[in-house]
């Protein structure tokens, strides 16, 4: 490698590269090292039998349910928003009547802030949707009491929330992996007289099928930390509509509100045991994966 | 031509991702403004409801003040993410942090000490003891007759000041308060009036007040009160809490602040058992019906809470001395006719004391002659005064010492002015002439600013009468008239104590309480929430005090 080229490259990968380290290699590591340690600093696996102990029997926010929630938003991106998002990518790249504008409205939710996002979305339920639901007896006393962001209606409406935001969400790599379908191949397959949904499942499927794998594999990580905004949508200690990702804010949220400087420990743990078990679960699925499909060269 | 195009290209990527680097890397720090002249103070400034205008003020005034030595201010920032952390966070860069003085929220000069023995520093903010014992100086440059520990508001130095196990910092002052801030009940007076009521003088005539208002809620559109469940339903918390020492005393309350119930340390949970927390939460059951605020309100946010209660659609709301200066915008006379009032005493001590003459048997007697005893407290009256008022008019004959009780009851409130507070860099150069920024804040001149520009008075108490003709607030001078009752005592929530050591919530079962109260309705009672929160404790406690190594 030249010179020259060599310190472009050292360039464009130090400040990724020291990213990584401080905030991926650092974090995990002291996080690691944390959920060992007890409050003296010495060894201890305590914060393991706590985390045991609380998934057995909540003292406090229930962790378990937390887990079971994130499973749950986990399962509603993979199993509805994702097919529903590769459907509408091909749309758009089939360039369906009105595409540009639903290229911007599905790109929308992703340029606009999450807060923004939220706070809309919260007005629009809380406001003038609960009101006339109530007004046609749609909903009950206790939801108009409590708004649609608290109580056991809560994790609903921000699933609902995942689901709405999620669409846009992978859009710009599939439609750029459609892009790379050759043309010759679509000709053809209308020549044939192919319809719109078999070219979709029988043609343009398979041949981005690394992609659609690849962004599987990419979305198993976060099964037992999946979130839609629970924070933003519900604010704290929202027990009903908790995940795993909100129940580890939640918790070091309230630990530093409450001026406390001694309790990472546990979350720590928590994060190590969510790690421990997110693993082999991807491993497993990426071998899977891999083993059942074919690679495809175009 | 295909090779200079890249080259071309590489440049510009270059060129951008360089750039781009760079703006986002001093992007992030806020800091771009930061004056590096001698003379000019660098300030980043917490800005919630307070809004920043007075600092501005502030600052103007001193650099007037001293425009022959050439003092200036620069406000480097001002936002509501400048919490305590994140000061801590800065002030921990040492002298590579190039700001001087923070006006700050949500710090302690304890978690400072952690933090810097932590990093192994010295200090990070300034000492300032000595400051304490100099004198304000007016705007004129002449010093006032005290010092600013002689002009500081009773009970607030304490909050200032280091307790703790490194002793070299051992009783001095890290942190200087600026603002008078009890927060509490604020009634619309005028609509409470329209139903024929009085301001509740007990726990009791409260709940009256939101019966009768709730009556005619469906006929008025007007609740009894607004609060909001999305992120400020601690509101309720902070004005509740003073029905504890109004039952058990100021002692009991911290000993809940600290867990230190007694000597030893296995007996913190012990501090749960009070009765003082069943009765305050027999008052939350009632007054957190959902039925006595407007629909959503455990989803609503806290400045939808505000808008309505403004609007006159609710006619409590537990609330702050800043409702005014953060609702100004939009709504400057409504929030003048606010008024804070005092918290009413919980009717349970009326009961304790046995003000029916007969042990507490017949309770609304009790609540009778404990409603004329805190009215004629309020009026001033002596205790035999009140003794003979109360038996000429009920026929009961109460004591001096309950008198003496229901009367220190009634001048407790809270107070959040210890909590916002000024920090200075222990490693700025330019420490004097922030120290001198501090006296001209502590004057009188600095304290008029403080009223003109956010209708609050000032952390230390004006030796002349402020002029309120120009900016008069009638809210203001609500607020300002409860924190200076003769002998008042204010709470604060501070964590401390073996509590903030073990991370032990205030409420570990239920910890967003009101929220959970309400949304129960009515199945969750006090007596089955201090019962489990009894039982979390004692099963609690002693792993976490074993883990503490204690």
């Amino acid at each position: 490698m030249e010179r020259k080229q060599f310190k472009f490259v050292a360039m464009m990968l130090f400040f990724p590269i020291l990213q990584f380290l401080i905030f991926y290699v650092y974090i995990n590591a002291s996080s690691f090292v944390l959920a060992f340690t007890n409050i003296e600093g010495k060894f201890t696996l305590d914060n393991f039998k706590e985390v045991l102990s609380e998934l057995k029997e909540p003292s406090r926010m229930n962790l378990m349910n937390s887990l079971i929630r994130s499973v749950i938003t986990w399962a509603g991106n993979l199993f509805i928003v994702f097919p529903v998002c590769i459907l509408f990518s091909y749309a758009l790249y089939k360039k369906v009547k009105g595409a540009n504008i639903f290229r911007v409205l599905f790109y929308m939710p992703g340029m606009i802030g999450s807060v923004v996002m939220t706070t809309m979305y919260r007005y629009m339920l809380d406001g003038v949707l609960l009101d006339v639901f109530y007004k046609w007896g749609w909903v009950s006393k206790e939801i108009y009491q409590s708004g649609f962001f608290y109580g056991d209606v809560s994790f609903k409406s921000v699933f609902i929330y995942g689901m709405w935001i999620g669409v846009g969400s992978h859009l710009v790599v599939l439609t750029g992996a459609l892009t790379r379908i050759p043309e010759e191949v679509l000709e053809s397959a209308k020549l044939d007289g192919v319809g719109f949904f078999r070219e979709f499942f029988q043609i343009a499927l398979p041949l981005i099928w690394p992609t659609v794998s690849t962004l599987i594999i990419y979305q198993l990580g976060i099964i037992f930390t999946a979130d839609s905004g629970t924070y933003l949508l519900t604010g704290v200690w929202n027990d009903r509509a908790s995940t795993g990702n909100y129940y580890l804010f939640n918790y070091v949220y309230e630990m530093t509100n409450s001026g406390n400087m001694n309790g990472a420990y546990y979350p720590a743990t928590v994060g190590v045991i969510i790690t421990v078990l997110t693993v082999p679960f991807v491993l497993i699925v990426r071998h899977f994966l891999e083993k059942h499909t074919d690679s495809v060269e175009y | 031509m295909k090779k200079i195009t890249k080259k071309v290209i590489a440049v510009l990527m270059t060129t951008v991702f360089v750039l781009g680097s760079a703006v986002g890397v001093t992007g992030c720090s806020k800091k771009t403004n930061v004056s590096n002249e001698e003379t000019t103070l660098n300030i980043r400034a917490f800005s919630a409801g307070w809004g920043v205008e007075y600092i501005k003020a502030l600052a103007a005034s001193f650099q007037a003040a001293y425009a022959k030595e050439g003092y200036k201010v620069n406000i480097v920032s001002a936002d509501s993410g400048l919490s305590g952390d994140t000061v801590i966070n800065e002030l921990l860069l040492g002298d590579g942090n190039n700001i001087d003085m923070y006006f700050t929220s949500d710090i302690t000069t304890g978690k400072m000490v952690f933090y810097s023995e932590a990093e192994g520093l010295d200090m990070i903010a300034a000492d300032l003891s000595e400051f304490y014992e100099s004198k304000p100086i007016k705007a004129d440059g002449t010093e006032e007759d005290i010092t600013i520990r002689e002009k500081l508001r009773d009970g607030y130095e304490k909050y200032m000041t280091y307790y703790g196990d490194v002793e070299k910092y051992n009783g001095k002052q890290y942190c200087f308060p600026t603002k008078s801030s009890p927060n509490g009940l604020i009634v619309n007076k005028a609509l409470l009036e329209t139903y024929g009521l009085e301001v509740p003088k007990t726990t009791d005539e409260l709940i009256n007040c939101f019966q009768v208002i709730s009556a005619k809620t469906e006929e008025t559109g007007v609740y009894p009160t607004a609060w909001a469940g999305y992120n400020a339903a601690g509101y309720w918390q902070s004005m509740t809490e003073v029905w504890v020492p109004q039952y058990s005393g100021m002692e009991a309350y911290d000993k809940y602040l600290t867990m230190e119930y007694s000597e030893d340390p296995s007996e913190g949970w012990k501090v749960y058992e009070d009765p003082a927390w069943v009765e305050n939460l027999k008052v939350q059951e009632v007054l957190l019906n959902l039925d006595y605020a407007p629909p959503k309100t455990l989803s609503m946010d806290h400045t939808t809470a505000q808008h309505l209660f403004m609007k006159g659609e609710a006619v409590f709301m537990t609330n702050g001395a800043w409702l005014q200066m953060e609702m100004s915008a939009n709504y400057k006379e409504e929030a003048g006719n606010m008024t804070m009032i005092a918290t009413p005493v919980i009717s349970a001590l009326g009961v304790k004391l046995g003000l029916d003459g007969k042990g507490g048997a017949d309770t609304k007697k009790c609540d009778t002659v404990l409603s004329q005893i805190v009215g004629l407290l309020d009026e001033g009256k002596a205790a035999e005064e009140i003794i003979s008022a109360v038996a000429v008019q009920n026929g009961v004959a109460v004591t001096v010492e309950q008198v003496e009780a229901i009367r220190e009851a009634r001048l407790i409130y809270t107070d959040q002015g210890v909590k916002e507070v000024v920090v200075l860099n222990a490693f700025s150069e330019k420490l004097d002439i922030a120290k001198l920024f501090l006296r001209f804040i502590a004057s009188d001149d600095g304290g008029q600013i403080m009223y003109d520009y956010c209708h609050a008075y000032p952390a230390c108490k004006p030796l002349t009468q402020l002029d309120t003709t120009a900016n008069k607030s009638a809210f203001a001078d609500s607020t300002y008239a409860i924190a200076m009752r003769e002998g008042a005592q204010f709470i604060f929530r501070r964590s401390d104590g073996d509590r903030a050591l073990l991370n032990f919530a205030f409420w570990n079962k239920y910890p967003a309480i009101q929220k959970s109260i309400a949304e129960s309705r009515g199945k969750l009672t006090a007596e089955k929430i201090m019962e489990a929160e009894i039982e979390y404790a004692k099963k609690t406690w002693p792993e976490k005090v074993k883990a503490l190594g204690e």
